[in-house]
């Protein structure tokens, strides 16, 4: 039709006026040749994407699998005609020679390039050698426009006019120097699977199964330096059914103990029906599992295994949004200073010492106002100020019923669940703003009393919104102080 | 300290002491691993010097935060993380730890492991496999109270495990238990310091010990120092001593307290500086009278 790379779109429209046009998309095309690659790993392991809009497979070994060069081949232009893929091939002695020969013979001329046959390549034009566009060019330029005429020509001045491309491109093709292809590398899934010549239903056979299957998985593991996150057994049973038990681990693990302990809990679930003729044990998510270093004392390291078994167990019975550690966040406001995240064992250093770790030295109780966050804790501020942050806090205020003078002096008497206090002693007021750039604050500011009533008991408290706003304020109880 | 018997080489003797200390434990005066309590009144109390691994249960009174403070104190004398387990139920009602606050006590809030069950039984398998997991300094459990037989394995997985399983209660129990010691913790008035409540101070009751005597001591949280130290209970307050530690609404009008009648009348803002302010020697006087 005359359609060529590199003409313009108005020539293009002009030679064919309903052409249809898209934009380039050269990343989905650099995917979807990869996924074209995989599928080429059906003729051979050795194949890598070559260029933009090429494949190259090293065959060696492999065509008498489909029966010859040509039918093998021929196969796969037919396969890939299937697919909608406008696809010529070239089988010759060199990668170079190939990729020429597959984009250059003319269309009579047989796909197949034997054994040491060269002299087909030699009336191809310099395009064939793939070389850059300049090069060609000043070839061209120079009359040369067939491999023949550069084949034989001093090797010397042609390098020194036209740089080393072109005899490296020359030696390529003509098998005087090797181009290795780097196949694709695949992502092998891991798995071990077990198949039975009788089904298995008794519950001791379900376990010791599972048992020999993540031993054989964590040993491919531990080789590969990977441990587990995400695991997955299933059972195919005779009727067809497939049943699912998936674990999580807080960390990557390939102990075979700690993950058959996490499966045993769950295998109660299964359901063996007439009978389960395959098991398959996959580790969907795995991550690098270094070696680790171990510690003089070397209890802490197994320690930190056991704290690791213990965290998962419960979160994979509890639910891991059950099983939290408590993270500190930079926040004023009481119930936003800290969150809660997933637990996750820590590293065997992290509890080594009983010295406070970072984590811990975030959590600051925040001095209350006047005293200045600034200045150093020891000898200046009272060192009853420290604990001026309750130790329980309910996680959501209760309105309580108070009487307390205004504007700011701090209740003399409270009724919290029924159950009257009297004020002995108490401390604030503590202003907390809300955090007016969050959009969803939309709370009033807080007047926070530290209160011990009459018993002994200190409370926390805080009144919402000022005095004299046009809804009076009101009062909760936040948190318990020790 | 036991003497050593003699087949035991120096290396053994040595080893013990090594495990002991990797575990955060120190050795009792019969020679068994203990975590001491930090007050020396208490810890010559209790017959292995300080809470061995195994079973202990600690009970306040309703809405009473001091369970939670003295657990944080003895948790802050021991590595290791912490499993503290509770229903959602017991979080809303009692709160939940809250970092900053326990920080206060010694007891660093990224060793909490805070665990939820919905449902006992759940919450005794959470605290079983807790305790038998080695490296953990403790398991405290907030708001369930195992029955004999899951106390007693409790306890057996405390022992192999070398923790502590601390069961938070509410009110004083009176059903049969196999915790190794029963405490019953309530909040006592504190001393203030320039205004407001001062450190915290609580009357700490053993009231049955397996192998010790029942004992009642008045401690006091030092924030500074992090340690709990007994303070005399006739010393310096007479008022604690003299009124009775009032247990829920009860809680009577208190009559001797003429700034009190006041700021109820004016609210005037010299009454309620009264209010605030008392002096340590039992006597009460209002700045405004």
């Amino acid at each position: 039709m005359g359609l060529a790379v590199g003409m313009t779109l108005a020539d293009a429209r002009a030679l064919l006026p309903d052409l249809t046009v898209a934009d380039a998309d050269p990343g989905t095309d650099a995917k979807a040749l990869a996924t074209l690659t995989g599928w080429c790993g059906r003729y051979s392991p050795w194949c890598a994407p070559d260029g933009e809009d090429g494949i190259r497979l090293d065959i060696t070994g492999c065509a008498h699998l489909f029966g010859g060069e040509a039918a093998m081949l021929s196969d796969m232009i037919r396969r890939l005609w299937g697919f909608g893929i406008a696809a010529r091939g070239a089988v010759a002695d060199t990668p170079a020679a190939a990729w020429g020969w597959a984009r250059h013979r003319r269309k009579s001329a047989s796909p197949i390039l034997g054994t040491g046959e060269t002299a087909p390549l030699l009336p191809l034009p310099v395009t064939a050698l793939r070389l850059e566009a300049d090069s060609i060019d000043t070839l061209r330029v120079l009359g040369l426009n067939t491999i023949a005429t550069v084949i034989d020509l001093p090797r010397g001045p042609l390098t020194q006019r036209l740089g080393e491309a072109v005899l490296e491109r020359l030696d390529r093709m003509f098998d005087r120097a090797s181009e290795p292809i780097s196949p694709r590398a695949i992502a092998e899934p891991w798995a071990s699977r077990m198949i039975f010549p009788e089904p298995i239903g008794r519950r001791e056979d379900i376990d010791a199964a599972a048992e020999r299957l993540t031993v054989h998985l964590c040993r491919a593991m531990s080789l590969k330096g990977q441990g587990a996150r995400r695991l997955a057994l299933n059972f195919y049973r005779v009727d067809g059914a497939v049943q699912h038990i998936a674990i999580g681990t807080s960390r990557p693990t390939h102990t075979p103990a700690h993950i058959f302990r996490l499966f045993a809990e769950r295998l109660d679930q299964v359901e063996p029906g007439f009978g389960i003729e395959a098991v398959v044990l996959e580790a969907t998510e795995t991550e690098p599992l270094a070696a680790m270093q171990g510690t003089l004392t070397a209890a802490s390291e197994i320690d930190a295994t056991d704290l690791a078994g213990l965290i998962d167990r419960l979160q994979n019975r509890l639910g891991p949004a059950r099983v939290v550690q408590l993270v500190p966040v930079e926040s004023h406001v009481p119930e936003r200073a800290e969150a809660r995240e997933r637990a996750s064992a820590p590293s065997p250093s992290r509890f080594a010492g009983s010295s406070l770790s970072r984590r811990a030295r975030d959590f600051k109780a925040p001095l209350p106002p006047g005293e200045g966050g600034a200045q150093p804790l020891a000898g200046k501020v009272p060192s009853i100020l420290k604990s001026a942050r309750p130790v329980a806090l309910l996680p959501i205020p209760e309105p309580i019923e108070a009487i307390a003078p205004v504007p700011d002096d701090p209740p003399l008497t409270f009724r919290w669940r029924r159950i009257q206090h009297r004020v002995a002693f108490a401390d604030g007021p503590e202003r907390i703003e809300p955090e007016w750039w969050r959009a969803e604050a939309t709370e009033k500011a807080r007047d926070y009393y530290r209160v011990e009533d009459l018993a002994g008991r200190r409370f926390w408290l805080y009144r919402e919104g000022p005095y004299g706003a046009p809804e009076p304020p009101r009062w909760f109880l936040h948190g318990f102080f020790p | 300290m036991t003497p050593c018997p003699p087949h035991l080489s120096h290396s053994i003797r040595i080893a013990q002491a090594a495990a002991l200390i990797r575990a955060g434990l120190t050795k009792g005066p019969e020679g068994r691993p203990c975590v001491g309590t930090g007050a020396a009144e208490i810890d010559e109390a209790l017959p292995w010097g300080g809470l061995t691994p195994g079973l202990h249960e600690i009970a306040a009174a309703y809405g009473d935060a001091a369970k939670a403070g003295f657990v944080a104190s003895l948790l802050g004398r021991r590595p290791g993380p912490v499993l503290w387990c509770r229903s959602r139920r017991t979080a809303l009602e009692a709160g939940d730890p809250y970092g900053p606050g326990i920080a206060g006590l010694g007891l660093e809030p990224d060793r909490l492991i805070l665990a939820e069950a919905a449902k006992p039984p759940e919450l005794l398998w959470a605290m079983e496999e807790g305790a038998r997991t080695k490296g953990l300094a403790a398991v405290v459990a907030d708001g369930v109270m195992p029955d004999l037989t899951a106390g007693r394995r409790l306890q057996l997985a405390a022992e192999a495990g070398q923790g502590l399983v601390l069961l938070l209660a509410t009110g004083r129990q009176a059903a049969a238990s196999t915790a190794l010691t029963r405490w019953f913790v309530s909040s006592a008035p504190s001393r203030p310091e320039a205004e407001g409540p001062g450190r915290p101070c609580w009357t700490v009751e053993l009231w049955r010990c397996r192998g010790g005597r029942p004992r009642e001591w008045m401690v006091e949280w030092d924030d500074a120092a992090l340690s709990l130290s007994v303070v005399p209970p006739m010393a310096d307050r007479p008022l604690a001593a003299a009124i009775p530690v009032p247990q829920g609404p009860a809680t009577g009008f208190d009559g001797a307290r003429p700034g009190r009648n006041q700021v109820d009348g004016g609210g005037q803002d010299s009454g309620a500086d009264g209010a605030r302010r008392r002096d340590d020697a039992g006597g009460r006087k209002s700045a405004a009278a």
